[in-house]
């Protein structure tokens, strides 16, 4: 559907560092007609982009297409500076654990571990973010918690079981997890849906001023009252071209 | 590392449904260790029931059967060998001593065997264990018994009781002979053994002579009618024995045991059989070995089942892992990843419940040990688990590490199509 | 990541390996060892020199006629063709008792005695300890004491073993390894200072399965 408020489509600025640059992407999952046809999108180091759209629109494909999950019929994923499609599959695995955060809607976290033990997943599967982690000087357990305190998360809450925690608490200690390590992107699906208002505006600030000028910051939402805090905001209609009346 | 400590954690939070997989795999591995000690217990039983005789002689018969009725008391042979053969035997001069045997009487269950005093000097058992006395001794006369050990306990024989031999044969334990008693011969007890774990405990032992003085007034298996010898007639008579049941050899030269085995069974004169104790056991292992292969293929048929009901109860959870499965995905794990985590859990799980099994088998050899020594004669040996119960744990492991990988395929084909978002 | 792949393969790769070695029928003597994959359970050989008189020498691969005298040929005895006669000949039947009685008082080769020797042979177990063979005898050829006539008194080994073995069977094929001593006639009833050696004996060092290419 067409929203009413302004969207802008924006080329990125050409003196930045990429983090992401995606270039003639097609894809169509088997046996089906392609579903995605994303020419063009660009995202700085450090950018802010919320990208919006409804339902169908392609947005959960796209995200995998990104996260390195599946891979593109036709076109190009750089993250990073590497062609996501030139790596064999167990390496774009490792790729994804090495450069990406993801926070889901909900349903983040592995349920029978602690909230720190969820924080630390990545470094357990990532050699660079483990090491990058520990550049301040601190353990990964201590980066770990500097992170959840930063986002809100109070001490007494780290060694519980994460099925235990609220949904609200769930969502800043997968956005701890997404963050530890400082990877390029972080990619967030519709992760305020399940937050009430305040929740909601108190985890995007959070997350936002943690992501500030390190990781570069993808959000898909059909909110878009929180689009004014983002840097950038898409729409998925003018992105990917298969959508029937989408601006070309 | 990582993924044997998600496995753990994952395996603990579905306890529950885990848990009785896992006890089955554990009574399995029970069932299987414990068919292996009792047949190890059974085998080292036997053999351990004759030690230091070289040779068992009897009439011609298959080797078997005729040290299963010497030495185990077992089964009752057609015809006994001649007295004259067995004095000769004596006589060779490459025999340093014979315990003749002769076996026919029972008691209330129990075999009666008739010997000479060389029984109790040059029987041996287990290690070359002699024979000791646990009350009385062998004080030799006509009408003494000395009882074995479980005979004792079982029926609540002291030094000084009387009691009365039956005729004919009888099941070693519960069906007492329907012979006819020699009731006007009572016997003394002597003496009682000390426990063995052998057939001698479950024997009475009384003279040659004895044997031949209770029979003397009998004939064709029930006494004369009208013909009553006293304890004091009897000793007129000749009461050197016609027909023994077998005679042990010990040689003074072990080497020379072929050469007298051969001489013996086919030497002129009576039609004898000599046996090699230690060869003709090896032949009745030969004969169970069958029933044993398939004791082990059942007891591997059951853990095989367990196993199967590990594999399914993980499959039947893995539905609801999928997001668990998701998320570790977004986090950077490979599917082979998945795969491994599975199949790390089934085999972990396995392993446990064989270290369950193995524990519960050596409690129970602790507890129940001493019993099955007291009541069958057999030794649960708890002592040493010996590097075949443990690789046999490592093959159980194995085999679990084997029935994991159906899950862990299952497991790695849902998150390959699953991806991010699994579609529930 | 690629630190757990290499910790579970091995723990996988060591599960699997054990498979061979789970040895059902043998569950080992203290003190024994059994490599994985060996048929029968194998007794390492004792690493230090044994209490018993100290091994002398270098291990020799021995033949079954050293141990007979040269000049000892019972045959000659025989004053007859005796494979012309029929068996039922009472000539054929007291030659055959004369050649066991030869072959009975079989004399010793005195040159062996002390000798450290590696000799094959098969097995006829004697005695055990719980089942595991405690002393057996070596001899030449298959089937002694069943179907064939037992071999001269200079053919036989009395063999004691001082770790005993559970899993040596009738007739199994095997090489053993130790000192030869000229057994002694132990009767108490000996004149004093005659002593007939009546023999062979050896205290095993080690017992290993009889492979054709090892040791030719």
């Amino acid at each position: 559907m067409n929203s009413t408020a302004p969207v802008t489509i924006d080329h990125a600025p050409p003196h930045a560092a990429l983090a992401l640059r995606v270039e003639g992407l097609r894809f169509a999952w088997p046996g089906q007609p392609a579903c995605l046809d994303v020419p063009r999108l660009d995202i700085a180091a450090g950018d802010t982009v919320f990208l919006h759209g409804p339902s169908g629109s392609g947005k959960s494909t796209l995200l995998s297409l990104l996260a390195g999950i599946t891979v593109a019929q036709a076109g190009t994923v750089i993250l990073g500076g590497q062609d996501l499609g030139a790596l064999p599959a167990r390496r774009r695995d490792g790729f994804r654990a090495d450069h990406i955060g993801i926070v889901f809607q909900q349903f983040n976290l592995v349920p029978y571990l602690s909230a720190r033990d969820n924080v630390l997943l990545p470094c357990r599967f990532s050699v660079l973010r483990m090491r990058q982690a520990r550049s301040s000087g601190a353990s990964i357990g201590e980066e770990a918690a500097r992170l959840l305190l930063r986002l809100g998360v109070a001490e007494h809450l780290h060694e519980r079981p994460a099925a235990t925690l609220s949904v609200g608490e769930q969502q800043r200690v997968a956005a701890a997890r997404a963050l530890i390590g400082r990877p390029t992107l972080l990619i967030a699906d519709e992760p305020t849906s399940a937050l009430d208002e305040r929740n909601a505006h108190d985890f995007l600030d959070l997350v936002l001023s943690e992501c500030a000028g390190s990781c570069a910051l993808l959000m898909v939402s059909h909110d878009l009252r929180l689009a004014s805090r983002f840097g950038r905001s898409v729409a998925m209609a003018d992105l990917n071209h298969m959508i029937p009346g989408a601006r070309q | 590392m990582t993924l044997l400590i998600l496995a753990c954690k994952s395996a603990w939070s579905r306890r529950g449904a885990l848990s009785l997989a896992i006890v089955s795999i554990m009574l399995s591995v029970a069932l299987l260790l414990t068919v292996e000690r009792l047949r190890h217990a059974a085998h080292d039983s036997f053999a351990a029931s004759l030690s230091g005789t070289d040779l068992v002689v009897g009439p011609r018969d298959h080797p078997l059967r005729l040290l299963l009725h010497a030495v185990f008391h077992i089964g009752t042979p057609d015809t006994g060998m001649s007295w004259d053969s067995a004095q000769r035997i004596a006589a060779d001069p490459a025999v340093a001593w014979t315990i003749p045997l002769s076996l026919g009487d029972s008691h209330r269950g129990f075999p009666v065997v008739a010997t000479s005093r060389a029984f109790f000097a040059h029987y041996r058992y287990g290690r070359a264990q002699p024979l000791e006395f646990a009350v009385g001794a062998d004080t030799g006369g006509l009408f003494r018994v000395v009882l074995g050990a479980e005979v004792a306990r079982r029926l609540g024989y002291r030094t000084g009781d009387q009691l009365a031999l039956s005729h004919g044969g009888a099941d070693a334990d519960h069906h007492p002979g329907h012979g006819a008693e020699h009731g006007d011969k009572p016997f003394t007890v002597a003496g009682v053994l000390a426990p063995t774990g052998t057939p001698v405990d479950r024997a009475l032992y009384i003279g040659l002579h004895a044997m031949e003085a209770i029979h003397l007034d009998w004939h064709g298996g029930a006494p004369i009618p009208g013909l009553a010898l006293s304890g004091a007639d009897l000793r007129k008579f000749d009461l050197e024995p016609k027909q023994i049941s077998a005679v042990m050899v010990g040689l003074k030269q072990r080497a020379a045991v072929l050469r007298m085995q051969r001489n013996l069974n086919t030497g002129p004169g009576e039609a004898l059989t000599a046996v090699i104790p230690a060869v003709a056991l090896g032949q009745l292992w030969d004969l169970t070995g069958s029933a044993e292969r398939v004791l082990d293929a059942i007891s591997a048929l059951v853990l095989a089942v367990a196993l199967c009901g590990l594999a399914a109860a993980v499959l039947a959870g893995l539905n609801e892992r999928r997001r668990e499965l998701a998320i570790l995905r977004a986090v950077g794990a490979r599917p082979l990843h998945i795969f491994l985590l599975l199949v790390c859990e089934g085999a972990g799980l396995t392993l446990a419940g064989a270290a369950g099994g193995f524990i519960l088998v050596q409690l129970a050899a602790v507890g129940l040990g001493p019993w099955a020594l007291a009541h069958w004669g057999l030794a649960f040996d708890m002592a040493r688990p010996g590097v075949s119960e443990l690789s046999l744990l490592a093959a159980v492991a194995s085999a679990g590490l084997v029935a994991s990988v159906i899950p862990g395929w299952r497991a790695y084909r849902l998150s390959l199509g699953d991806g991010l978002l699994p579609r529930i | 990541m690629t630190r757990f792949f290499r910790s579970s393969l091995l723990a996988a790769c060591a599960a699997l390996a054990a498979l061979p070695g789970c040895n059902r029928d043998g569950r080992d003597a203290p003190g024994a060892s059994a490599p994985a994959g060996a048929p029968h359970v194998v007794l390492a050989a004792a690493p230090a020199p044994p209490a018993a008189p100290a091994a002398a020498g270098p291990v020799q691969e021995a033949e079954w006629f050293a141990l007979q005298p040269r000049d000892w040929e019972p045959a000659r005895t025989f004053n007859e063709d005796v494979e012309r006669l029929s068996d039922n000949d009472p000539r054929a039947v007291e030659a055959l008792a004369r050649l066991r009685e030869a072959w009975a008082n079989a004399p010793v080769e005195p040159a062996m005695d002390g000798a450290r020797i590696r000799i094959g042979g098969f097995i006829i177990p004697l005695d055990s300890d719980y089942g595991a063979v405690t002393e057996l005898l070596l001899v030449p050829y298959y089937g002694a004491c069943i179907h064939a006539p037992p071999p001269p008194a200079n053919q036989v080994i009395h063999i004691f073993l001082r770790e005993p073995l559970r899993d040596l069977k009738m007739m199994d094929a095997v090489h053993v390894i130790g000192t030869l001593r000229l057994a002694r006639n132990r009767s108490p009833d000996n004149v004093a200072g005659l002593i007939e050696t009546v023999g062979y004996e050896m205290t095993a060092e080690a017992v290993v399965p009889y492979l054709p290419e090892a040791g030719n």
